[in-house]
């Protein structure tokens, strides 16, 4: 940095009025008649001198300055000579004498010289002046401009460090960013699971429900058949006893006990209704079959849908897919709705059956939630081109409009807290599009909603299938 | 800050007028330079632009000469405008006494304010104590209508604990007797630094120059 002097200094004669000048005045003075030319300081010392070297002459004329009370120039008379001082007066003081000696016998040139020196005087005046104004201006200048130079760097430091100092905020929002987007993502399938958990839960009850059923008749049919079975016993006992007359050796003499025995086994097969016990007993096995039939049937549609193993896409009836998820949801749909089919006759699709099932079940389960008392499910199926249309309509309370667009967003719902968690339209849409499908919806608040479901046939997961799975 | 020059025998002070633009700081310099006495002050040097507004500084240099010492005393005015500011730091610096220029019209209590606040900051970034340093303060152009009140003025002004003059500097009223408070001022604050009485034989009316009834 340069070191700046203060522009409010002091200024001396040698810093206002240059050697230069004053030399380039010497030659016109001395055509004038001066001889030497000398410069006292204000404390009488000498400074500038020009053929000015007599000792006796310079103790004079600082004696005679000395003595000066109101900065007059004036005069010395010297023997041979005059000698001609003019104070050079700046800011109201002395700041320099300015000294002319005459040359020898050239007395008749002192008023000349004597003007030239007042002129001098005046000159000087004039010039210190101006060239004081002009330096101080451009010290001033330079301090100014130096004074915010030093701002601007410092405010460029500040603004660097700032910079600086959002940079690295930047880098550490995009590290946060990056984290909270895993943790999102983590909760999200967390939350994905349990959706699905709950729905099963759901099902569950509807499911328990199901079973409990034919549960509850087969264990009351096998009562039945256990105490047919005690009658069966006792009458057979009867039929026992009648064997040894069968074989011959005790028949003589013995009718009498013969017609007691048969009397007896008469009795009890009136007694115990022995048309009756050997139809219901086949009645009862029959039921009970049925029954069996009817587990055996939820159970496997259950594990069908719940399956959570395969992870290859396989081909699947869609017709029975939904035929499945309708099964399952029986409980849940039979009071709240008639469910209307009308299925086309549809190829094989390359897909993940059980992702499908959840698709089918979740948009089944909102339709059944619309409905508020007793309406229709209609559900159309067709094979369209390259594509199979899946249609399902329900005359529940319809989607608001504004609410429309939002419906597949992830935590979306309308339903109380705790109730739904706002991911099965969005589980809906994302399992579409990974079977590259489409998802529409029309509704109107009050009449109900349609969900149109668009599978290719010809999908990505055809060519994963083909490679990996089944397909 | 005062400059002692033993071996010259002299002191040289350092008096800053400063205020809002045109307030008339150098008009209290023109008028100061019209009655002193032409014997031991320089010139009064101007930097103006064409609007009469002072671009760098004024420069009103004396000189007091007494027997055994001398006092040269620099009057400074700022540059007001509020675009100046660096200009103005400078020009503050090293001041032994300050002269606030108020302008009493109405209008222009806002500026008054501001260049105030800007007086304290500036003291603080060059180093100068705020507190112990030598101000006066003074309402300006008296003669003009539409001017905050006197009273206002002291009641308002009067909490600074600062001497507060009135004038009319155009027509000179007022000047003088600015110019003697702060030199007052600025003696004993010198003095109580420098011991000017004790050592060097300096006195109060040492500072003052000849003016001019």
């Amino acid at each position: 940095m340069i070191q700046l002097e203060n522009f409010d200094r002091e200024f001396s004669f040698e810093q206002l009025v240059p050697e230069a000048v004053i030399k380039s005045v010497i030659p016109f003075l001395k055509k004038m008649g001066a001889d030497g030319i000398a410069i006292y300081s204000p404390d009488f010392s000498l400074g500038f001198t020009d053929n000015f070297a007599l000792p006796s002459h310079i103790d004079i004329i600082r004696n005679t300055l000395k003595t000066l009370s109101n900065n007059q120039a004036g005069k010395i008379e010297i023997s041979v000579s005059d000698i001609l001082y003019f104070p050079i007066v700046h800011e109201g003081e002395p700041v320099a004498y300015f000294v002319i000696r005459l040359k020898k016998n050239c007395r008749d040139h002192t008023d000349i010289l004597m003007n030239a020196g007042f002129l001098l005087m005046k000159f000087f005046h004039h010039f210190m002046e101006m060239n004081q104004k002009m330096m101080m201006a451009a010290d001033l200048h330079t301090i100014v401009v130096e004074d915010s130079f030093t701002e601007l760097k410092e405010k460029n430091q500040k603004l660097e460090k700032s910079e600086k100092k959002y940079r690295d905020l930047a880098k550490s929002l995009e590290a946060e960013v990056e984290k909270k987007t895993k943790e999102i993502k983590y909760k999200q399938a967390q939350l994905l699971h349990q959706d699905k958990m709950a729905s099963i839960g759901q099902l569950a009850a509807g499911v328990a429900h199901e079973i409990n059923n034919p549960i509850g008749f087969i264990n009351s049919n096998l009562e039945t058949l256990k105490r047919y079975h005690e009658d069966l016993k006792s009458l057979i006992l009867e039929y026992r006893k009648l064997i040894p007359f069968a074989s011959g050796d005790k028949i003589p003499g013995k009718s009498e006990e013969i017609k007691n025995l048969i009397d007896n086994i008469r009795q009890i097969e009136n007694m115990i209704e022995i048309d009756f016990i050997s139809e219901d007993i086949v009645a009862l096995l029959h039921e009970s079959q049925d029954g069996i039939d009817r587990i055996r049937k939820i159970v496997t549609t259950l594990k069908d849908f719940a399956h959570p193993g395969k992870d290859f896409p396989e081909f699947a009836d869609i017709n029975q897919n939904i035929e499945s998820t309708l099964n399952i949801l029986h409980n849940e749909i039979k009071h709240k709705a008639d469910v209307i089919k009308d299925y086309g006759k549809l190829p094989d699709l390359c897909c993940y059956p059980r992702q499908l099932n959840q698709v089918f079940m979740n948009i089944l389960v909102n339709a059944v939630q619309a409905i508020e008392t007793h309406g229709t499910i209609s559900i159309t199926t067709r094979h369209k081109d390259t594509n199979i249309l899946i249609l399902f309509s329900d005359t529940g309370s319809g989607i608001p409009k504004k609410n429309l667009r939002k419906i597949f967003d992830p935590f979306f719902t309308t339903k109380e807290v705790g109730k739904g968690t706002g991911l099965g339209l969005n589980l809906v849409y994302g399992i579409i599009k990974n079977h590259g499908g489409r998802t529409d919806v029309a509704s109107v608040a009050g009449k109900g909603t349609q969900f149109v479901i668009t599978l290719p046939l010809n999908s990505p997961l055809h060519k994963k299938g083909q490679n990996d799975g089944d397909c | 800050m005062v400059e002692f020059r033993k071996q010259e025998k002299k002191i040289i002070v350092k008096i800053v007028y400063y205020g809002p633009a045109m307030s008339g700081k150098t008009t209290n310099l023109m008028f100061l330079h019209d009655i002193m006495n032409p014997g031991g002050r320089g010139e009064l040097m101007s930097f103006e632009t064409k609007g009469d507004r002072t671009l760098f500084f004024d420069l009103l240099p004396f000189i007091i000469k007494k027997k055994d010492f001398s006092i040269k005393i620099k009057l400074f005015t700022v540059p007001g405008q509020v675009a100046h500011d660096a200009t103005r730091k400078a020009v503050l610096s090293r001041a032994d006494g300050i002269v606030f220029i108020a302008d009493s019209q109405n209008s222009q209590t806002m500026n008054n304010f501001e260049s105030f606040t800007n007086l304290e900051k500036n003291s603080y970034r060059v180093g100068l104590d705020f507190e112990t340093m030598p101000l006066v303060v003074q309402f300006n152009k008296q003669d003009l209508s539409d001017i905050v009140g006197r009273d206002e003025v002291l009641e308002k002004w009067g909490q600074t604990r600062l001497p507060i003059t009135f004038s009319s500097a155009i027509y000179g009223d007022g000047v003088k007797e600015t110019f003697l408070t702060v030199l007052k001022r600025t003696y004993t604050h010198l003095d109580k630094l420098l011991g000017l009485k004790a050592n060097h034989s300096i006195c109060e009316e040492d500072f003052i120059p000849e003016l001019l009834e």
